[in-house]
């Protein structure tokens, strides 16, 4: 389609506003218009925080040398002509008003070549001001050089913020762009260093490995289509997640796209954490890429021109196709896989190593082989494990997890080895009063008494609740409790959901309560001073998806074996009999391991036997 | 002096900052040897016959004495202690042994009866005392909730002794006579554990116990033969169980004890797995000649359920009730003779356990407080 002007109508609908804020919205204008243009290929340069330079060279279409000066008038746009054709939105660009808007702020050059053209144009505007096109050498494709952003708007300059920060927020964006598209090779080059670059080979796990780092590749989990039953009408959820094992300190590792656009949704978010909830710990969050596909028109992407942000006409059940997916993923994907303990390659038998630390990080066979690959270049470039498909961004191969363990063959990855559910332990003794060591049919596992207990006490509680049979052990005479301030409130606030687990408690005078009865499985603690503990965490916020989970959790924690407290082999055997009848054994409901394993391959390896 | 050395170790700190408390100590006293131990929790001292050259003392190491010792053969064994340095010499036929120890001016003195100084005491019959901490001692309460329930209460009035525990969710309360009466009441906290400890010392003794409690009325002190038990005393106010038993009872079922200790025995296997919830359904027979039943049943999930039905002789009317199946087979390995009474009240009140036919018939009470199960 041509650039043409658009109607004066349609200007007035589009919402308008700054589409030039900051660098990082110029960048992603520049970037989206090299993807409309078919692009296969896009270089970005970026210098001192995106006001010395932006430069983005494509290999897309290129703009006929006639339209060039056509490009750079506002409004002008190939990919619109009709106020009904945004309600089919397709591409991401539409408003036509980018390049100008860039171009009035900045030292702007654009030169541009289609295939079918024998020379290039290039045309510069500085500060609004265009120059005459000239006719230039160029490959095909089109390149645009911003330098100077905001030069002559020195109050927008003042407002940005240091460099480093405007930096990170547009490489943040075309990971973005890179991750939505893994079928586009993308490179990122920061103050002439390499930041990050995709293979465009269509495998979006390579292309998060290229951007976040190679554990992320084997932790990733393909969505699964879901069945009839579970799938939600109109909404389909595919793209990978990590395992919850390999998590972050916030959510920039964490996207979701919506027919290709990257958005910024917190119901999406919640819908995605709550399937990790209690996999997790408190202030950790997955990773992941999860694209939505739905009807253009159940979908509003027009609600801020710079802003990631969308409305859904039906949000809920967009959560619901992203919940269910992820809950199918997390439930299918080694469902009781107990991380694994590395010693690391410390040579403990190396003269005057004797006293090095050894570091112990929770693995998996997967990680084993990625950690292993030969990734030192820093380039981003990481091994290719999977092999590439037509160029169209499809899902993973089946099975993602081992996969990366066969095509990087490691000396002790050992492909066969089935994924390991809690295998049946015999245990061995206890360490610190804290730790039960037992045995397993592949070498050793460590088990965190209190974690474990903790985990057992959540469930029961949960199935208690769910069958409606919670038995209660009242007191003979009920026992009264002093309580601060804070755990009062926190009564106050909880009464209902400690009843519903069992509870009974009335107040019983100023900052005092009485507990008429407890939950029966909870016999034998010292439950008053539990249920301050139980108290003093819910005044802290709790943790969990809704109230009664938080107090669930908190109850669970509180009135388990501690740590420090010797067991004898006969309760520590109980314990691991009930840790390996929950349903998710591997962490207690606060999100923290229950067991670490010592493979056999590890200690043999440690041990110098081979 | 071995059995005296096992006696007295039960007393020795297994765990202890204090050195001198993992020791025993051995002293001359009136022509006799004393030897003694404590934790600071209790203290045992006995004393053994033996010719006594010179005075001396010494505290040594327990295990490494008592080790050595249990290996003699059975013949006279010589002590002797250098007064300036630390050492044992332990000398049996063939055979000696040097054992460093500490010196006796460390360890902590054990106070002993001696009728005048102490603020009280009195007499019972060793094998009731034993019988009577047996029935009351696994009630008290194992958590640190509240530290009056981790005890037993001991009072004694006029010519009887009153044990009691309680640990909140039941209680268990037995009367025993003294060998005279008393000219004031009095009324003391015991440690459970150290009860238990003392019921052990007894152990098949016929004379009599002097019980007694110390001038600083801080410790109870036990005669036991030659032996003697000093308990430490918890402070505080305890509940005041009487008020907690019920009056009366609905549901009056008397059942053949070795009946029914079977049958929520079976029933309590099932119930391992749900929180140890035993029901009894009672059914009060058609008219008076026609026995009742009880019929005593547990379910688990996952595993299965068991129902087991025992004849009884039932007033009252019919009921349901549930309990902790450990707070029934607790009281029922201690009731060890005769029949057994259970009084009901309905699902949401204390039900009781008593003898059937005791006289009186409070001798032994003891009361449960029943589960409430919404399944
Ligand atoms: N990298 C590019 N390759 C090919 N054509 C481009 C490129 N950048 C801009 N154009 C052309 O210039 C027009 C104006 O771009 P822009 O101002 O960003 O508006 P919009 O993208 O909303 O159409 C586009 O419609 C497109 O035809
Ligand atoms: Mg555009």
């Amino acid at each position: 389609m041509p650039i043409r002007l658009l109607d004066e109508r349609v200007i007035g609908k589009i919402a308008a506003g700054e589409v030039i804020e900051r660098p990082a919205s110029a960048l992603k204008e520049l970037v989206e218009n090299s993807l409309d243009a078919g692009a296969t290929t896009i270089s970005v340069a970026i210098q001192k925080g995106g006001s010395g330079l932006i430069e983005v060279v494509d290999d897309g279409a290129g703009i006929p040398a006639a339209e060039l000066p056509l490009a750079l008038q506002r409004h002008a746009t190939s990919k619109l002509t009709e106020w009904d054709d945004l309600h089919r939105l397709a591409s991401l660009g539409f408003r036509g008003e980018a390049l100008p808007s860039i171009a009035a702020v900045s030292d702007f050059s654009v030169r541009s070549r289609t295939a079918d053209a024998s020379v290039g144009t290039e045309l510069d505007v500085v500060y609004g001001v265009a120059r005459p096109p000239r006719p230039v050498a160029a490959v095909t494709g089109t390149r645009v050089t911003v330098r100077d952003l905001f030069g002559n708007v020195p109050a927008r300059r003042r407002f940005l913020r240091q460099a480093g920060t405007e930096t990170a927020i547009m490489v943040r964006n075309i990971a973005a762009y890179a991750l939505a598209r893994p079928d586009v090779a993308f490179s990122v080059t920061v103050d002439d260093r390499r930041s990050f670059a995709t293979d465009g080979r269509g495998d979006e796990v390579a292309a998060a490995v290229a951007i976040w780092g190679t554990e992320v590749g084997p932790a990733a989990i393909r969505l699964p289509e879901l069945d009839e039953s579970a799938a939600v009408p109109g909404v389909t959820a595919t793209g990978w997640i990590g395992l919850p094992e390999v998590t972050r300190s916030h959510r920039n590792s964490l996207l979701f796209f919506v027919n290709g656009r990257w958005v910024q949704n917190r119901p999406l978010l919640f819908a995605l954490e709550e399937a990790y909830h209690s996999l997790v710990m408190v202030g950790r969050h997955p990773v992941g890429v999860i694209r939505i596909a739905l009807d253009p028109a159940m979908v509003d992407v027009n609600v801020h021109p710079t802003k990631a942000e969308v409305k859904f006409v039906d949000e809920r059940s967009v959560a619901r196709a992203v919940s269910r997916a992820a809950h199918r993923a997390l439930s299918t994907a080694r469902p009781n896989e107990v991380p694994e303990v590395h010693l690391g390659d410390t040579t403990l038998r190396e003269p005057g190593m004797e006293n090095r630390p050894i570091s112990l990080r929770p693995s998996t066979p997967g990680q084993r082989a990625w950690g292993a690959s030969p990734l030192g270049d820093g380039t981003g470039f990481g091994p290719r494990p999977f092999e590439p498909k037509d160029g169209a961004v499809t899902g993973l191969p089946v099975p993602a997890v081992r996969s990366g363990a066969t095509v990087v063959p490691e000396p002790e990855a050992d492909p066969a080895v089935p994924a390991r559910p809690v295998p049946v332990l015999r245990v061995l003794g206890q360490v610190n009063g804290t730790y039960i060591i037992a045995e397993g049919p592949d070498g050793m596992f460590m088990i965190d008494q209190h974690a474990a207990h903790e985990r057992v006490m959540y469930e029961r509680i949960l199935s208690e609740m769910q069958g409606r049979r919670i038995d209660r052990q009242p007191f003979l005479d009920p026992m009264i409790v002093e309580l601060t301030h804070q755990q009062y409130g926190a009564f106050e606030r909880s009464t209902a959901e400690l009843e519903a687990i069992g509870f009974q408690i009335d107040p019983f005078g100023p900052q005092t309560v009485a507990i008429r009865a407890m939950p029966a499985m909870m016999r034998g603690v010292n439950i008053g001073e539990r249920l301050r503990l139980i108290l003093d965490e819910l005044a802290e916020g709790g943790t969990g998806e809704s109230w009664l989970d938080a107090v669930a959790i908190s109850a669970a924690c509180h009135t388990s074996i501690r740590a420090g407290q010797a067991l004898s082999l006969a309760e520590m055997r109980e314990l691991v009999a009930q840790l390996e009848q929950t349903e998710q054994p591997r962490a207690c409901g606060h999100g923290r391991p229950t067991m670490l394993h010592l493979s056999q391959g590890e200690l043999e390896k440690q041990f110098a036997r081979r | 002096m071995q059995r005296a050395l096992s006696q007295v170790s039960r007393a020795v700190a297994s765990k202890t900052a204090l050195p001198v408390l993992a020791n025993i100590l051995l002293s001359t006293e009136e022509g006799r040897l004393r030897i003694a131990a404590t934790n600071l929790e209790i203290g045992i001292t006995t004393w053994i016959s033996a010719a006594v050259e010179d005075e001396g003392k010494i505290t040594v190491d327990a295990r490494l004495l008592a080790e050595f010792v249990n290996t003699l053969p059975n013949a006279p064994v010589e002590l002797s202690v250098e007064p300036s340095r630390s050492v044992l010499t332990v000398r049996s036929g063939r055979d000696k042994a040097g054992i460093n120890g500490i010196d006796a001016e460390d360890f902590p003195v054990i106070p002993s009866l001696d009728g005048e100084t102490d603020a009280f005491s009195a007499s019972v019959d060793p094998q009731q005392l034993r019988d009577m901490i047996a029935h009351v001692e696994f009630a008290a309460a194992t958590d640190d909730s509240r530290p009056v329930l981790a005890g037993v209460l001991t009072r004694f009035e006029e010519n009887q002794l009153t044990l009691a525990t309680c640990d909140g969710f039941r209680l268990a309360i037995r009367k025993g006579a003294l060998s005279e009466s008393l000219p004031e009441r009095f009324e003391t906290i015991v440690p459970a554990r150290a009860m238990r400890e003392m019921a052990r010392l007894i152990g098949d003794a016929t004379e009599p116990v002097q019980l007694a409690i110390t001038q600083s009325r801080n410790q109870l002190l036990a005669r036991i033969g030659e032996t003697e038990f000093l308990s430490r005393l918890i402070e505080g106010m305890f509940p005041d169980v009487m008020q907690i038993v019920p009056k009366e009872t609905a549901t009056r079922v008397e059942v053949g004890r070795e009946a029914f200790v079977n049958a929520v025995r079976r029933a309590s296997y099932f119930a391992r797995d749900n929180n140890d919830v035993v029901r009894i359904q009672v059914n009060p027979g058609e008219d008076e000649l026609m026995p009742g039943t009880i019929e005593v049943s547990a379910t688990a999930a996952e595993r299965g359920n068991s129902q087991s039905f025992v004849d009884a002789a039932i007033t009252g009317a019919k009921d349901q009730v549930a309990f902790n199946s450990r707070y029934l087979t607790d009281v029922l390995a201690v009731v060890r003779h005769g029949d057994i009474m259970l009084g009901l009240n309905g699902p949401n009140q204390a039900g009781m356990v008593r003898y059937a036919n005791a006289e009186p018939d409070d001798s032994y009470t003891y009361v449960i407080m029943p589960m409430v199960t919404s399944g």
